[in-house]
């Protein structure tokens, strides 16, 4: 499944959808990756709202990603975690810290122009 | 059969059955009768004795009471009456015995009566009579396993109310001990309610807790990170001396949650915050302007 990578202003936007494989998860892993390297945005906004499962390994990614954009300069927010998602998280013991997490995508990309 | 053609001629009477009935219903101290009242248990009996006449002529062994429309109808009805009056479940048992009494008795005074066929008839009285008094039992029983579930889903929901007291900022009053069964129903109600009004503040008042030991602190926290995870920030309050103590005492690390004194202090400190971040948003984009 291939995961358009847009960019907005100075913001890379990702649409994680349902269904993504590990491999799958991987390869998107990397692709934000060089794209932040191309265009040297500073911030990355990961909409997760249709998704509405997340396993330990999705968990895992979806930190390693934002720990990576660190390093690269470039920060992470997450926007549209629902309900079931974030007590599965919970439980897991995922926790996220170091993202930030936003209701909406709106939210999400204000927080990354304004702050 | 004998016995049937002794009951035929016993029920022929039914007037006289109910009366004698009746009357010592009244006799006694009968709790059904007392909160029924006279006029409406006369009715009911009325009803109930014509249907068990009719059953004793029926064979014992093959009779199947939930087939009987009628009589379930009526033992439906009268058990939802003994509930909604809070009349306890045995006041139904007093009340058939003394029916069996009378009709057993009017049995023994019939002339072909022999001890053998006495015996039988007296068999048949009884088997029949247990035939509605389990019937009664479940149906009572059953409704009030109704009532019970009912009540529970009301307190369950009077127990974790969300309040939306501002636009984007809930509140979480919460009431009693927090269990891990409540603390699930409490989570699963925040993220529901941050999610449907779109709120990024949640202040969550702890005044009404009794006991805050690390079980309860724990469950907090994760209720206070799993809002988090949906995009929301939690303000806790309403933490008392004593509370406070214990926490710092049981080595309980809080540090991740931002604490005010009083659910006014949260409320004014979200909507400065709030106030803070709608100015940002508003001088973003004549910065880029310029």
């Amino acid at each position: 499944m291939q995961v358009p990578i847009l960019k907005m202003n100075d913001v890379l936007i990702v649409t994680l959808g349902n269904e993504i494989t590990d491999e799958e998860a991987i390869r998107i892993k990397q692709d934000i990756l060089v794209k932040i390297q191309d265009t040297g945005c500073e911030g990355l906004l990961l909409d997760i709202s249709v998704v509405d499962l997340i396993d330990s390994f999705m968990g895992r990614v979806l930190n390693e990603i934002a720990e990576m954009a660190r390093l690269m300069g470039c920060r992470t927010a997450i926007s549209g975690m629902s309900p079931q998602v974030a007590i599965t998280m919970i439980e897991l013991g995922l926790k996220l810290e170091g993202v930030y997490t936003a209701l909406t995508v709106e939210r999400g990309f204000d927080w990354l122009r304004n702050t | 059969m004998k016995v049937v053609e002794a009951f035929r001629q016993v029920a022929e009477d039914q007037q006289g059955i109910l009366l004698e009935w009746m009357q010592r219903l009244a006799e006694g101290e009968y709790e059904l009768l007392q909160r029924l009242g006279v006029d409406y248990t006369h009715r009911q009996s009325e009803l109930l004795l014509g249907e068990y006449v009719a059953m004793l002529e029926k064979d014992p062994d093959t009779f199947q009471l939930k087939e009987e429309e009628l009589i379930v109808k009526l033992v439906d009805e009268l058990s939802m009456h003994l509930l909604r009056q809070g009349v306890t479940p045995h006041a139904f048992k007093p009340y058939m015995y003394a029916l069996k009494g009378v009709i057993a008795r009017r049995l023994k005074q019939h002339p072909d009566t022999d001890i053998d066929n006495l015996f039988d008839g007296y068999m048949v009285l009884d088997t029949m009579m247990n035939k509605i008094m389990y019937y009664y039992y479940e149906s009572y029983i059953s409704r009030r396993e109704q009532v019970i579930q009912s009540q529970a889903m009301a307190i369950q929901e009077l127990s974790t109310p969300v309040i939306q007291v501002w636009t984007g900022i809930l509140v979480l009053p919460l009431v009693g001990a927090v269990d891990t069964q409540r603390a699930k129903v409490v989570m699963e109600n925040l993220l529901a309610e941050i999610v449907r009004t779109k709120s990024p503040h949640v202040i969550i008042d702890i005044t009404g807790v009794p006991i805050v030991d690390t079980g309860v602190a724990e469950r907090l926290i994760k209720t206070v990170d799993a809002a988090r995870l949906v995009g929301a920030e939690c303000v806790l309050t309403g933490i008392r001396p004593e509370v406070a103590q214990t926490l710092v005492m049981l080595g309980v690390d809080l540090s991740g949650i931002t604490t005010k004194a009083t659910l006014q202090h949260s409320l004014s400190y979200l909507l400065d915050k709030q106030r803070e971040q709608s100015e940002q948003s508003d001088a973003a984009p004549r910065e880029k302007s310029v």
